[in-house]
């Protein structure tokens, strides 16, 4: 749904500038966050929850640097992101929407699922 | 070429019929197990089964090639589930990029979505089975009683528990403080008459009920969908809300309008107010119904 791209647009720029409040804001209340590292790369072994919370995830995972570019991309037919570090996948998240506000956002870390998703 | 040749069919002629199926078979491995490389390994073993068999006894290839992925499919999700209890941290299905593969994402996106996969894990591998061939391939009944080795009863059963699971689970409604911004969104849309920004308010299956109570210029029975509610909306735009005075209540908890001609002079023309899940607004409910909106009166 169209609705649905706008949330994930608006939450892939705030994760780019890395702005923590606007992650906040446009994330809803109760939002929860969960991460697949496969016990492989670092990732919260639990759900994160709260809008506070999963901002503060987000920001340190899905983080932009020079070498990295986050993108918005149909991940399972829905606007998700994926961040690539030179070409080569790093993170791919699904996301859910509810009432203009992403409320679930599934951060796939294990790079076992990723091979997929490399570019170049 | 021999008669027995043409019977048993030749390799090109295997790997044609293979190829042809081949994206759905995908298609199905991959809703059953939530994994690109598990699904990729099962397809590839339906290949070598699909050589080696004696095909010349196979009336209709596409249907044994599903049968026999949706089998495989079963057995590889009870190892798959074995060895997932031993993960470490939470068990998320392998991402596919919808873009890269147009067939998985475009033809038939039913039962592929994140949370629809990972929903999914929680029914049992034949619930799984039978839902996945319904919901993303429409398969008839009967037919998914034959690859199940069931009764058409016995999967109409296991297709409705199914369904009964995902929507109980999914089904989640918007909070309070969502279900007054949807509100305000649709006043504001339907009152410029603005159709795009209407039909992104929408789920695909919204209808806009009224309760008029057979009042003149109320519709009698329900619009659905979205192209028809938007459009309803956005035609009536220009008389429907003119004079209309808006004002917030809330009404069981949940966010309303109460609506007045002539900028609140006259009595409560209607109530209006939205049902709303986490995509998006699914009922639009006006009570017109003088003897129903009389107690709001006091509120407004």
């Amino acid at each position: 749904m169209n609705r649905h791209d706008d949330v994930v647009r608006g939450f892939a720029e705030a994760c780019r500038r890395g702005d923590v409040a606007a992650l906040r804001a446009a994330l809803a209340a109760d939002a929860v966050a969960e991460c697949d590292g496969g016990g492989v790369v670092p990732a919260a072994v639990d759900p994160v929850r709260g809008a506070g919370d999963v901002a503060r995830l987000v920001a340190v995972l899905l983080h932009t640097r020079p070498d990295t570019e986050l993108t918005v991309e149909s991940v399972n037919g829905r606007a998700g992101l994926a961040l690539r570090r030179d070409g080569r996948a790093v993170a791919v998240v699904a996301v859910e929407v509810a009432g203009g506000r992403v409320a679930v956002l599934w951060v796939v870390l294990n790079p076992a699922k990723l091979s997929g998703w490399h570019r170049r | 070429m021999t008669s027995s040749e043409v019977g048993s069919g030749s390799v090109e002629e295997a790997a044609a019929v293979f190829t042809a199926a081949r994206p759905r078979l995908f298609g199905i491995a991959y809703r059953m197990l939530g994994s690109v490389a598990e699904a990729e390994d099962l397809v590839q073993d339906v290949w070598l089964r699909w050589q080696a068999y004696d095909r010349a006894t196979v009336v209709n290839p596409a249907a044994f090639l599903a049968t026999t992925t949706t089998r495989l499919a079963i057995n590889a999700l009870q190892s798959a589930r074995a060895r997932r209890e031993t993960y470490v941290g939470p068990w998320l299905p392998e991402p596919v990029d919808t873009s890269a593969d147009p067939y998985l994402g475009a033809e038939r996106g039913e039962a592929l979505e994140f949370a629809a996969v990972l929903l999914m894990e929680k029914l049992t591998p034949n619930e799984r089975a039978a839902y996945v061939l319904r919901e993303a391939f429409d398969y008839p009944y009967a037919q998914i009683a034959d690859i199940l080795r069931s009764t058409e009863p016995a999967v109409r059963q296991l297709v409705s528990r199914a369904r009964k699971h995902m929507r109980g689970e999914r089904r989640t409604p918007a909070s309070t403080a969502a279900q007054r911004e949807l509100l305000t969104a649709f006043i504001v849309a339907a009152r410029s008459g603005d159709l795009t920004a209407l039909e992104r308010l929408f789920t695909p299956e919204v209808t806009s009920m009224s309760d008029g109570n057979g009042m003149p210029r109320v519709s009698r029975t329900p619009i659905v969908g979205v192209p028809r509610v938007a459009g309803f909306m956005s035609a009536v735009s220009g008389w429907l809300w003119r004079d209309l005075d808006v004002r917030w209540v809330s009404v069981n908890g949940r966010a309303a309008v109460v609506l007045r001609r002539d900028g609140g002079a006259r009595p409560i023309h209607a109530v209006l107010t939205v049902c709303a899940t986490a995509d998006g607004i699914d009922r639009v409910l006006w009570m017109f119904n003088p003897e129903k909106i009389a107690a709001v009166s006091g509120l407004a």
